[in-house]
């Protein structure tokens, strides 16, 4: 064989082993499972869940407070997946929303439901103008909402309980997205940022019901998380989302009694790192 | 004696402005002691009229005294404007850096006359808003002085002329950022980079990015932390010689299409050009490209003597304009140290390679690779604090593939500024490529031996082959008979 045809073979042959290796890894990554996997990422003080549904359709819950939600992403999606279908983005402070910037910018987005309130930071007005230039579909989030993501999983809209779109607050975490996700008999209650009151209002309206996994209010604060709440919630895990040695004391020592009190299991990003739990809709698995 | 060369003779002056800069960078040199040196010069070059040895001992002192100079002549950081109490201080500047976006914070230098002369102030904001070189803003904040307790990083901000830190002040820009060059570079460099965060996922973006840019800023900490447990932060400091085996690989592809050497090396060097202008050309890319293809020239030409006098020349530029490259700046250190590598070892060891294969410019490689390794390495271990145990093996395993993630890079980034699914085959190749060289840092980073470090003087050891090679070109240098080696 010539010395020239065996370089082109050679080349072919290695070309041939990576094309081998990227369709199988791509087959593999759209393949469906049997479970729904939940995780909190550990992303410093602030928010960002990421679920992905058993048909492989992927929901991100807030992004942080900086670009680390992209490493984590990066370790959670396979190489060939660009697509985030939906982000709630629960509130406009900057360690729910300076991550998803990111995502805005690197992710194709299916659509954003958002509660579209007017607030004046630099990271939201980034966020509205990049969305807009992306043209992703912006939903102004109103309770009652439902959505159904995929086959298998239910999404409600728990607060707010008003179209909040264009209105300004005194406290932005009062025009918060509380939303209830739904696989099989399992359940997870994601609060964001809801405080006190806005846990009273739901109680109010007889919306709540038990959950097995409750993702704690306002990084477990002491404002959030009260004793009638969890009573009736009942959560048999809970997920604190908190920066390793924050500034503002969460998650309060009163809020981790209430919580283990009630029997729940207390999983924290500061403690924990990325928390992930998986579920067949039957029963709830913690997997690392 | 017998007349020097005058090669010999750009040789040594070159030489002695380097050690003036590197020696007065250790220690103030009193300035009426330069300008006795000066004088002294002088009279040797008054005497060199009759004495050709006098001559080129009069050049040598001059050409050291004003490297010394001009290391004097770097300003001082001058932070007597940083008012003691931590007060509010408004200033109006100019953005004059690239913002440099990091995976928590966004640094910017800003230059400002407001302070009376023009000053520049390291200003750490949170992410957003964003800013470009180039635009104004009004500053309100609390400016401090350089910290004391940290030389290493006091040093990298006296190196940028840095003289006052200001964190989290409010900004606000004031008039948008004119047309220049400059600015075309830049957008340049955005586009390449954010084509590349949109086709590969995290940590190989900002990964790729950091090994073509240098920047090492939006590395994720924990990948940081396994770099420095396993001796191979270097990585991520641009070096010419990554650049020459990239150059390398170009002329090796050309050469299906059956074009002469002279063709195939052009072409690379123009790939090098693409790739400057297409990073930003930074001034640390520049640098490293510039060594880089004086080290691809120097492999296809192979005169030592021509070639030393070629790198030295440059390094005198660059450590003229910024004096503080020579001491502090890693990335020059090691463009310099492998190029100059590339230079002196290859005709030594030539016989001993006759074994690899040609093809494929295999042999080329390899001896380039050893050859810069073995001047890189001490520097390595010297720079990186712990010299791990594991960091040897991580090294071996790690290095050889720094310039084909760099290349891939480089292609998946071109091509994925026209076209993202373009970019996508190219794009998995490297991330191949990257999973494999993280995924051992991480694992060596986890092993016990990580831990076990050697004394930093053991760094001398590893220093005894490159001392050897420059010892022995020097003696080939002065005594003509041992030049066999050199055509």
């Amino acid at each position: 064989m010539s010395d020239r045809r065996f370089k082109i073979l050679g080349i072919f042959w290695i070309a041939l082993v990576f094309l081998a290796l990227g369709i199988w890894t791509f087959l593999f990554s759209i393949e469906p499972r049997a479970t729904l996997s939940f995780q909190a990422f550990n992303i410093g003080q602030g928010d960002a869940l990421f679920i992905e549904t058993p048909d492989r359709y992927h929901i991100l819950i807030d992004g942080g407070p900086d670009a680390t939600i992209i490493a984590k992403l990066g370790e959670s999606l396979s190489f060939w997946n660009k697509k985030i279908d939906l982000i709630i983005l629960t509130h406009p402070h900057a360690d729910h929303v300076s991550g998803l910037v990111e995502v805005l910018k690197r992710y194709q987005v299916g659509a954003i439901i958002e509660s579209n309130a007017r607030y004046n930071t630099a990271e939201y007005t980034e966020w509205n103008r990049m969305k807009e230039a992306a043209r992703v579909p912006s939903y102004t989030a109103v309770a009652g909402m439902r959505a159904e993501v995929g086959k298998y999983i239910v999404l409600q809209i728990l607060t707010p309980f008003a179209n909040d779109a264009g209105q300004t607050f005194r406290n932005i975490h009062d025009s918060n997205i509380v939303s209830r996700f739904t696989y099989g008999r399992e359940m997870f209650l994601l609060m964001g940022d809801a405080e006190e009151s806005m846990e009273q209002a739901l109680l109010a309206r007889g919306v709540l019901g038990p959950a097995a996994v409750l993702k704690v209010g306002h990084h477990g604060s002491q404002t959030s998380t009260s004793q009638g709440f969890l009573d009736l919630v009942h959560p048999a895990a809970a997920v604190i989302s908190v920066g390793e040695k924050n500034t503002y004391g969460h998650p309060r020592q009163e809020v981790l009694d209430r919580l283990s009190a009630i029997g729940a299991k207390v999983f924290r990003t500061d403690q924990d790192g990325d928390v992930r739990l998986t579920t067949d809709g039957l029963s709830i698995v913690e997997s690392r | 004696m017998k007349r020097l060369p005058l090669s010999l003779a750009g040789f040594l002056v070159f030489v002695a402005v380097l050690c003036g800069i590197f020696v007065s960078s250790f220690f103030q040199i009193p300035i009426f002691f330069l300008w006795a040196l000066i004088v002294l010069g002088a009279i040797f070059l008054t005497l060199g009229i009759t004495r050709q040895e006098f001559l080129i001992t009069g050049f040598i002192v001059i050409a050291f005294s004003l490297g010394c100079l001009r290391m004097l002549v770097v300003s001082q950081p001058d932070d007597t404007f940083v008012r003691v109490a931590g007060e509010r201080q408004d200033f109006l500047g100019e953005v004059v850096d690239p913002p440099d976006v990091r995976d928590t914070n966004t640094q910017l230098v800003i230059e400002t006359a407001d302070f009376g002369s023009a000053r520049r102030v390291l200003v750490i904001m949170r992410r957003f808003p964003e800013f470009l070189r180039g635009e104004s803003v009004y500053v309100s904040g609390v400016v401090q002085g350089l910290p004391k307790d940290n030389p290493g990083y006091r040093a990298s901000l006296v190196r940028r002329g840095i003289s006052g830190i200001a964190l989290f002040p409010k900004l606000e820009a004031v008039s948008p950022q004119p047309f220049s060059l400059l600015r075309l570079l830049d957008s340049a460099k955005v586009r390449f980079e954010s084509a590349l965060a949109s086709t590969l996922p995290e940590p190989d973006a900002s990964f790729v990015i950091g090994i073509l840019i240098g920047a090492r800023g939006s590395i994720p900490q924990a990948i940081r932390d396994a770099f420095s447990k396993t001796g191979t932060s270097h990585i991520i400091a641009l070096s010419g010689f990554n650049i020459t085996i990239i150059a390398l690989a170009i002329s090796w592809a050309l050469g299906f299409f059956r074009l002469s050497q002279k063709v195939r090396v052009a072409a690379a060097t123009m790939g090098i050009l693409l790739f400057v202008v297409v990073v930003g050309g930074g001034a640390s890319v520049v640098r490293a490209a510039l060594m880089g293809v004086l080290a691809l020239v120097a492999l296809q030409r192979g005169r030592v003597y021509e070639m030393t006098n070629a790198l030295l020349f440059a390094a005198v530029l660059m450590a003229l304009s910024n004096p503080y490259v020579l001491r502090f700046d890693v990335s020059f250190q090691l463009s310099f140290l492998a190029t100059l590598g590339i230079i002196v070892v290859p005709p030594r060891l030539a016989s001993y390679f006759q074994w690899a294969p040609e093809r494929f410019q295999i042999r080329e490689i390899l001896t380039a690779t050893i050859a810069a390794e073995i001047f890189v390495f001490p520097l390595i271990l010297w720079n990186f604090g712990t010299v791990s145990a594991i960091g040897p093996l991580a090294n071996l395993l790690v290095l050889p593939f720094i310039p084909l993630a760099m290349l891939l890079g480089f292609i998946t980034g071109i091509l994925a500024m026209a076209s993202p699914f373009l970019a996508l085959p190219i794009a998995w190749a490297l991330h191949l490529v990257v999973t494999y060289q993280l995924g051992i840092i991480q694992l060596l980073a986890g092993f016990f031996l990580s831990s076990f470090s050697l004394p930093k003087a053991a760094t001398f050891i590893f220093a005894l082959p490159a001392i050897y090679f420059t010892v022995a070109a020097l003696r080939a240098r002065f005594h003509p008979p041992a030049a066999k080696f050199y055509v």
